[in-house]
């Protein structure tokens, strides 16, 4: 199946959720069950899956422009993590302030995309804890997304399909300052758990 | 999921603009959930912006598709060019990924957010949480930009940068350019290199910088910044508006042509192709012109966004191309909105009288002519002056021609592209030896009254003086030279005599008129510093 084929079936499919999404959304206000909201919160990711499926595709189509704007990445982060914690009741997400700095240049939404994905992959591994900072490097930042679980190069129940971390790459390639481009890592933290980091110039 | 309504976000007033009723109504629910319960709908621009005349909207929530001719960032343009949107209204544009990159770069009129389909109640809520964070915080420098304070919301910029750090792009951006309002060229230097020091590749720094060189005219140092600026980025639009603005002054008008024309590919709104066209007819580029005009009306057909101007200047682009026919054609398309209009009647039948010439009937030419004139009223605009001298010259009349062009210069002589247009009449209409002493005349005319009204002053003639100018301005009452003028000897007359009234009240009307002619002019600024100090006293002493 080529790409641009692919593209445009995820678009169907974004467009059907899109209504399964409102019908969940009035079943889980009329029902406030917790089995409800689980199926609510499940399409919802799923919907974010998919935007990110189609902003890769056109990242590898057209290129990808990332549009930098001046921003607080503590108010970033802490609408993440509210917008976490409403989906995810048993983990304890917490922001590590240490060397944040006061304002950093990115794009919201397109780094928004991408902390998502690392952060999906981060609940389904972290046992219990999931740490978000942003740390002054040079004269950009790096974000990171930390869990508490197992690390990488574990057997994983359900492997991935590695489509978030090519997402992210795309992402951190469209920051782009002079010469530099932005870059992913992702790696076992020395106290414990993996580590993902989104570097940006 | 339910979040729990913050209250002051629950009392915002909303408007949601998309065409698919399905979205609007996914929006709405996302709204409901935060307790925002006052929403207005709109699936068209020309509905939104009934909704927007209306009403005062705390809150818009706008698809970027809206569309064929007209897509969500082209009504944002719309809605702030013609002041529809109160300060604080928050705006916020909705687009999908894949239209993500085309939208936010080239942007000319920036929505206060852009967000990604498919939006969700929280983040819908985080985002207008943010907004009303910073509109708070930016307040203090809110309230004296309201009152037309500049050097005050100056020391606001630096109060609260203390108080409130997180916001000091948008500060540094506010202060800049204000600094630059106010001539205040090496402080809005240091603002800009501030930034830069932050991080040097901030366009809008760069530009600012570029700003700071065309004011203290070092155009060449401007040029060169500006067209770096280009190089990083082709799409930024404001780069290529100095650009233009430079080559201006250089007096290169076809440069300063290309540039809006290569800004208008970018951004093809109607306002930018009306902009290309004026300045392809001044400079005789009628080809460009006409596609320019053609496209405006093009793009703002059945909208509320067209303007009645817009036909009347291709139908006389229309008739300087030889092509009468066309004109004729266009001119009786007119809607009956338009024609309720008398000054828009007597400039249809001035360039109707032109296009009758060129095909030969001088009979309809004369009473196209006699109602061209009929039509005009006591003060007509530029575009009906100009029309009329020129269906003057073309039906023989060259003594009423002649006066009119006077006229025309007169209602505003420092008016660089009004004197441009009136010289091109005289040349199209073979009375290009003319043009030096007529002109010259009238600006001389206009000189002497301001001069003459300044020697009253200075010979303590002070009440004559003030009459001479009232006088003026009601035959001109849009020359800037004269409102200049006229404001400053009316706050001459009251530091000598003390606080009038009736002269406060006429130099607000004069400096909100230039406010309007002439935006971000300096000698403007200064006076109304000056009046709002000498009202100050004023209260002072009475107190």
């Amino acid at each position: 199946m080529n790409a641009e084929l692919a593209a445009i079936i995820v678009h169907d499919i974004k467009n059907a959720l899109g209504v399964l999404e409102g019908q969940l959304r009035v079943l889980s206000t009329d029902i406030p069950d917790e089995r409800t909201n689980q199926a609510h919160a499940t399409c919802l990711a799923l919907q974010e899956k998919l935007i990110g499926f189609l902003t890769l595709y056109k990242a590898s189509s057209q290129g990808l422009t990332a549009q930098i704007e001046a921003l607080s990445p503590q108010d970033f982060l802490s609408g993440l993590q509210r917008h976490l914690t409403l989906n995810q009741a048993n983990l304890e997400v917490v922001i590590n302030q240490e060397d944040m700095p006061l304002i950093a240049f990115f794009d919201e939404n397109l780094v928004g995309l991408a902390l998502e994905a690392a952060l999906q992959n981060a609940t389904r591994f972290a046992r219990s804890c999931i740490e978000l900072a942003c740390r002054k490097h040079g004269s950009g930042v790096i974000f990171t997304v930390r869990d508490d679980g197992p690390g990488i190069g574990t057997q994983e129940a359900k492997p991935s399909t590695g489509l978030g971390m090519d997402l992210c790459r795309a992402i951190a390639n469209a920051h782009v300052k002079g010469e530099q481009h932005g870059a992913v890592l992702l790696a076992n933290h020395p106290d414990g758990g993996a580590q993902f980091e989104l570097i940006l110039p | 999921m339910t979040l729990v309504p913050f209250s002051r976000i629950s009392s915002l007033r909303s408007l949601i603009i998309d065409d698919m009723p399905t979205m609007r109504q996914n929006i709405r629910m996302h709204l409901g959930q935060l307790g925002i319960t006052r929403v207005d709908q709109a699936g068209t621009p020309d509905e939104a912006i009934r909704h927007v005349e209306a009403n005062s909207y705390d809150l818009i929530v706008c698809d970027y598709n809206l569309n064929k001719e007209t897509n969500g960032q082209q009504l944002l343009e719309f809605l702030r060019t013609q002041g529809l949107l109160p300060p604080t209204t928050m705006f916020i544009m909705v687009t999908a990924e894949s239209g993500y990159s085309l939208v936010a770069s080239a942007a000319e009129f920036q929505p206060d957010a852009y967000m990604l389909k498919p939006l969700t109640a929280s983040k819908i809520a985080e985002r207008i949480d943010r907004l009303l964070e910073k509109q708070n915080a930016l307040l203090p420098i809110n309230e004296k930009l309201k009152r037309k304070d500049q050097a005050g919301a100056v020391i606001e910029c630096d109060n609260v940068l203390k108080t409130a750090p997180k916001w000091l792009v948008d500060i540094l951006k506010t202060k800049g350019s204000l600094l630059i309002s106010l001539r205040r060229i090496e402080e809005a230097r240091a603002v800009y290199s501030q930034a830069l020091e932050m991080r040097d590749d901030l366009v809008w720094a760069k530009v600012g910088m570029a700003r700071c060189n065309i004011v203290a005219g070092q155009m060449d140092e401007a040029k060169v910044l500006v067209q770096s600026v280009l190089a990083q980025n082709a799409q930024y639009i404001e780069a290529y508006d100095l650009l233009a603005q430079i080559e201006e002054a250089q007096g290169n008008g076809y440069e300063a042509l290309d540039a809006l024309s290569r800004s208008s590919e970018i951004i093809p709104s109607a306002r930018r192709s009306r902009l290309v066209g004026d300045a392809a007819y001044r400079v005789g580029d009628l080809e460009q012109a006409k596609s320019a005009f053609d496209m405006v009306l093009k793009q703002t057909k059945g909208s509320l966004t067209a303007q009645p101007s817009d036909l009347l200047t291709l139908a006389q682009v229309h008739v300087d191309s030889g092509d009468a026919d066309a004109a004729l054609v266009l001119l009786s398309s007119a809607p009956k909105r338009y024609t309720d209009s008398k000054m828009f009647t007597s400039t249809q039948s001035a360039v109707a009288a032109q296009a009758h010439v060129k095909l030969g009937d001088m009979a309809a030419a004369e009473r196209a002519f006699e109602a061209a004139r009929n039509d005009a009223g006591a003060v007509p605009s530029d575009l009906t002056i100009l029309a009329l001298a020129k269906a003057a010259f073309s039906v023989g009349k060259d003594e009423e021609g002649t006066r009119l062009i006077s006229q025309a210069v007169k209602s505003d002589h420092e008016n660089k592209n009004l004197l441009t247009l009136a010289r091109k009449v005289l040349a199209d209409s073979g009375q290009e030896h003319l043009a030096d002493e007529l002109i010259d005349g009238a600006i001389k005319q206009c000189m002497t009254i301001i001069a003459e009204a300044n020697a009253l002053m200075r010979n303590a003639k002070p009440d004559e003086s003030l009459v001479k100018l009232e006088e003026a301005l009601n035959s001109m009452p849009e020359n800037t030279g004269v409102l200049i003028a006229a404001a400053q000897l009316h706050l001459l007359w009251m530091s000598q005599r003390g606080i009038n009234q009736e002269y406060v009240k006429r130099v607000n009307r004069y400096l909100n008129t230039l406010d309007r002619l002439i935006p971000g002019n300096e000698r403007v600024s200064k006076m109304h510093r000056f009046l709002r100090d000498a009202v100050a006293k004023a209260a002072q002493k009475k107190s």
